[in-house]
């Protein structure tokens, strides 16, 4: 009985040579058995060896950081304690105030998003702005602060011994811009959150940023300035920068204009610290899964531009794209389509315009649709 | 068969055992085949890989617990079926029946790549590449744990949670129209190849 392709192939293990053996008779059947089952036995998806070796190295190090803190861990402890005494003895004042600032930084409630800007004093004290942009400036001694353009002034006291945190916490569709005691100058992007004394008493001036902001660094060789965040410090004496760390991104990136700073990461979240030193005109680019820092040449006017009123895209995905928009606008932007997020974009766009007129801008050279549905933009 | 089946079982034993030279070496075995596999069923490569990194994270974790199993490739896609689920119904941006997007970068083997040969080859998994879009999902997956996979229709059956009867029908259907699909096409072919052959007993004045 003659059998067509789907009689043999059907079988369970069939092989080349049932094939062989089925169709000696009927040639043109078996080309078409040979040719489906070899296209059906080829992978059509494949992992590159580097791929795969990146997978291999990440269970390596996950399992071997577990039995490591497993086989070593009275060694481990007696070593910590060892150190944590050492480190309290010789640094006690230094690590005290360093601690104090991330620690309460990360004890600060997380990200909510107001309507308001809001300005946290050290006595718990709020101050709500409800401008767009608002500009907030200290005086040298940080208990005078001067708010928004007609220079409302408000005072706070400040202790003498203990280092007195303010927050400066920047919604979705707002923005601020903050003078410091020293005089260093910052930007803050929407959905930003800022932690800083009051004044700059211990021997840094050290600042904790979550969100986007530009800094403009007053000089001080004596005194480094140091932008702590959950992904990486970065450490200056005077300079112009961008630093990008939004907790639900998934990459943070330092942008350098002027000057020279320091990045200081920690690769695998254990001790060891690496160091990276840039360059104006370079960017860092931390991918907080891999832990990993890539460098490359941009424009620094790019990163820094949104400062202007304006965003200036080169080749940016528009999965990028959208949740800058989103962030500047305060409006709640779906894409789903995969593909369409990886779509790029190049050009400029004034953000004094509406969320609609950036859009219909986009469109024209970037392909896709946008409807309004209530309070959200589909794009499609 | 019966050999790789029993270094198999050693590979396994090993494991379970602790030794970690075995533990790689089950990774490098299976890497490429759950990774065709899970791509089945989620288009997104980076939650596929992620994935197979938390499943075999896991099976090391686990080891000392894990019981003598018939087959470790089963074992592993029916962990790895069970964390993409978990991932995809957990991820609102990836849906199960995206589209996938079929890129093929089959190699054709050197002694097949005589002059008319690879053409038609090319021509064949264009056609083929067409045919398997045009399947559902289900025999699409079904082919691909039949014949990338080498599963048995139990396993085919277990994984896609269907009954081993429908497995079956689920890849003769398939199988079909992918035939039917080369028939069409061959005819036109031959067609072709006797102008072809019809043309070259001109003589050399054909050939330059």
């Amino acid at each position: 009985m003659r059998q067509k392709t789907e009689d043999i192939l059907k079988k369970e293990g069939v092989s080349k040579e049932d094939i062989a053996r089925a169709f000696a008779s009927d040639t043109d059947e078996y080309r078409i058995s040979n040719d489906i089952l070899s296209f059906l036995s080829e992978s059509k998806y494949h992992l590159t060896e580097q791929e795969k070796i990146q997978i291999k190295s990440e269970i390596r190090a996950s399992i071997q950081r577990k039995s490591f803190f497993k086989r070593k861990f009275h060694l481990l402890a007696a070593a910590s304690i060892f150190v944590a005494i050492l480190a309290g003895l010789l640094f006690y004042h230094q690590l005290k105030l360093e601690y104090q600032l991330t620690e309460y930084a990360q004890s600060l409630p997380d990200f909510e998003n107001d309507s308001t800007t809001r300005l946290v004093l050290s006595e718990g004290r709020e101050v709500h702005i409800r401008e767009k942009v608002s500009h907030i400036q200290y005086h040298s001694q940080g208990e005078k602060i001067e708010i928004g353009t007609n220079q409302q002034e408000i005072k706070q006291e400040l202790k003498q011994v203990k280092p007195s945190f303010n927050t400066v916490v920047v919604p979705y569709g707002k923005r601020a811009q903050l003078t410091l005691s020293d005089g260093s100058m910052v930007w803050l992007n929407s959905g930003s959150k800022l932690i800083y004394p009051a004044s700059f008493r211990s021997k840094k001036r050290e600042v904790y940023i979550d969100g986007e902001g530009v800094f403009k660094v007053q000089k001080d060789l004596t005194k480094p300035f140091i932008v702590k965040s959950g992904s990486f410090d970065v450490e200056v004496t005077g300079t112009v920068f961008n630093i990008s760390v939004y907790s639900d991104d998934k990459f943070s990136s330092a942008v350098l204009k002027e000057g020279s700073i320091r990045l200081d990461y920690n690769p695998n979240g254990l001790f060891a610290t690496k160091t990276q030193e840039m360059l104006p005109g370079d960017m860092a680019i931390l991918n907080l899964k891999e832990k990993a820092v890539e460098t490359k040449k941009v424009n620094p006017e790019d990163y820094m531009s949104w400062v202007e009123g304006y965003y200036s895209f080169r080749s940016e995905q528009l999965g990028g794209i959208l949740k800058k928009l989103s962030r500047y606008y305060n409006v709640d932007i779906q894409l789903k389509d995969r593909a369409l997020m990886k779509e790029t974009f190049t050009g400029g766009v004034e953000l004094k315009n509406s969320i609609e007129e950036v859009l219909n801008l986009i469109k024209k050279t970037t392909k896709f649709n946008y409807r309004k549905e209530g309070e959200q933009i589909i794009i499609y | 068969m019966r050999s790789s089946d029993q270094n198999e079982g050693k590979l396994w034993k090993n494991f379970r055992e602790g030794n970690d030279r075995a533990f790689f070496d089950l990774y490098d075995q299976y890497v490429d085949v759950l990774f065709s596999f899970g791509i089945q069923f989620c288009t997104d490569k980076e939650i596929v890989k992620d994935c197979i990194q938390d499943l075999f994270i896991d099976l090391y974790r686990y080891r000392k617990s894990l019981s003598d199993t018939d087959s470790i490739k089963f074992y592993l896609f029916r962990s790895l079926r069970r964390k993409l689920h978990k991932e995809i119904s957990k991820n609102q941006f990836v849906s199960l029946d995206e589209e996938v997007e079929v890129r093929l970068d089959l190699q054709v083997s050197d002694s097949e790549k005589k002059i008319i040969g690879y053409e038609s080859e090319k021509e064949n998994l264009h056609i083929l590449e067409q045919a398997l879009k045009q399947l559902t999902k289900q025999q699409q997956r079904a082919l691909a744990m039949k014949f990338e996979q080498n599963l048995s229709y139990s396993e085919i059956a277990s994984l896609l949670n269907i009954s081993v009867e429908s497995a079956r029908t689920n890849i003769y259907r398939a199988l079909k129209s992918l035939r039917k699909k080369m028939s069409k096409k061959n005819m036109a072919t031959t067609a072709l190849l006797i102008v072809y052959y019809k043309s070259m007993s001109f003589g050399n004045s054909i050939l330059i």
